[in-house]
């Protein structure tokens, strides 16, 4: 059963998905759902002997769309409501073995192409307000399934999060007359001992406010509400300094990072949120290789962070990680070409 | 500049009803790898 309850606390929906306690949980590598079908194997979600990139919807749906009937009656103080939603599998590669570091540059220009065409295709239906697309790697983040993949759930509300980012940037933008996230990019730059890694169309930073000690967050830098406003070359920017940081990642400690990758853009609910700035945020749970910060006490019960290190040391520490620019790993494979 | 559009779709349903997307690619132009960066 699957529906949304509101919380009247925090004023906001929690959704019940009871179903999913029953998903498929890290099989072994011969029955991974997400490799292709081969003749005379175990058929996996994916009826094709070979795929470049594959979406499709989540066996084990937190939504779903029609939703079923709410299993409970709502009161005057339980409001109840359906999961009208779309949850989806974005499979990056035919490839079991791997991570999204690993796939090269123009795979990974290709799921930029994926992404945008999620997000306007979920976008343009008129019962989602919010498309929300995101990777959770690594067993210490919960994957079930290991072949490299991320999800896009598209909601029927906007979710806390990012309301509360659309008021801060509405505020900023009623008190100053400009775009929150344009000034906090102006105020990294400026300073720079934040900054990871940049290119022509985005910059990849530790923010001064961070919270986990790795969290980098990639702004566009010119001031878009989505991908749909990228063009070609933002788009082959994009890929360009996911890669970077991915393998600025992995090659921190020689380790595949665990992580949360969030795609924060404007809601699809008909309305204006020009106020608004694209951007991506990573939440690796590591603070050493060996020690994870956990969401512990003060987080979770009082929403308070507490970062034990200092955004400035763990930049530092990220642009010392190769590749310090795309240098001698992709200047090659361009000329070569 | 990098190339044009380059991307197939194709969707079907799955037995029990749930759709499935393929995107294929065409062979993409190089030069955008050979964009650099500055760290």
């Amino acid at each position: 059963m699957s529906e949304l309850r509101w919380h009247p606390i925090l004023e906001e929906w929690v959704i019940t998905a009871t179903h999913r306690q029953d998903r498929t949980f890290l099989p072994p590598d011969d029955y991974c759902p997400l490799c292709p079908t081969k003749p005379g194997a175990f058929p996996t979600e994916i009826p094709a002997e070979d795929y470049d990139i594959v979406v499709f919807d989540n066996k084990f749906p937190s939504m779903k769309h029609p939703a079923p009937v709410p299993a409970v009656e709502e009161t005057d103080l339980y409001k109840v409501r359906r999961a009208d939603g779309i949850c989806e599998v974005v499979s990056y590669t035919s490839r079991h073995d791997g991570t999204l570091t690993d796939m090269d540059l123009p795979g990974m220009r290709n799921l930029v192409d994926v992404w945008t065409d999620r997000f306007r295709d979920l976008g343009g239906k008129d019962f989602i307000n919010y498309v929300l697309i995101f990777e959770n790697k690594g067993k210490d983040i919960g994957v079930t399934l290991y072949h490299p993949h991320g999800q896009i759930y598209a909601f029927p509300f906007i979710p806390p999060k990012v309301q509360r980012e659309l008021d801060s940037s509405e505020k900023h933008k009623a008190k100053t007359g400009r775009c929150l996230f344009c000034d906090i990019i102006a105020e990294e730059q400026k300073d720079g001992r934040r900054v990871v890694v940049e290119n022509d169309s985005f910059v990849a930073a530790i923010p001064f406010f961070a919270r986990y000690p790795y969290e980098v967050y990639i702004f566009s830098k010119k001031h878009h509400q989505t991908m749909l406003t990228f063009d070609q070359d933002e788009r082959a920017d994009l890929a360009n300094i996911l890669k970077i940081v991915l393998l600025k990642y992995d090659n921190l400690w020689g380790i595949s990072l665990p992580y949360m990758m969030i795609m924060h853009q404007a809601p699809t609910d008909g309305r204006e949120h020009d106020y608004y700035h694209f951007h991506i945020e990573f939440h690796p749970p590591n603070r050493t290789e060996n020690k994870l910060k956990y969401i512990a006490g003060c987080e979770t019960g009082a929403g308070s962070y507490i970062n034990d290190t200092l955004a400035e040391e763990k930049a530092d520490e990220l642009r010392a990680a190769e590749p310090s620019t795309l240098g001698g790993t992709y200047l090659v494979l361009g000329e070569d070409g | 500049m990098a190339d044009a559009k380059k991307m197939t779709k194709q969707e079907i349903k799955l037995a029990d009803g749930r759709k499935l997307i393929y995107y294929t690619f065409t062979k993409q132009e190089r030069q955008e790898d050979k964009k650099t960066c500055r760290s």
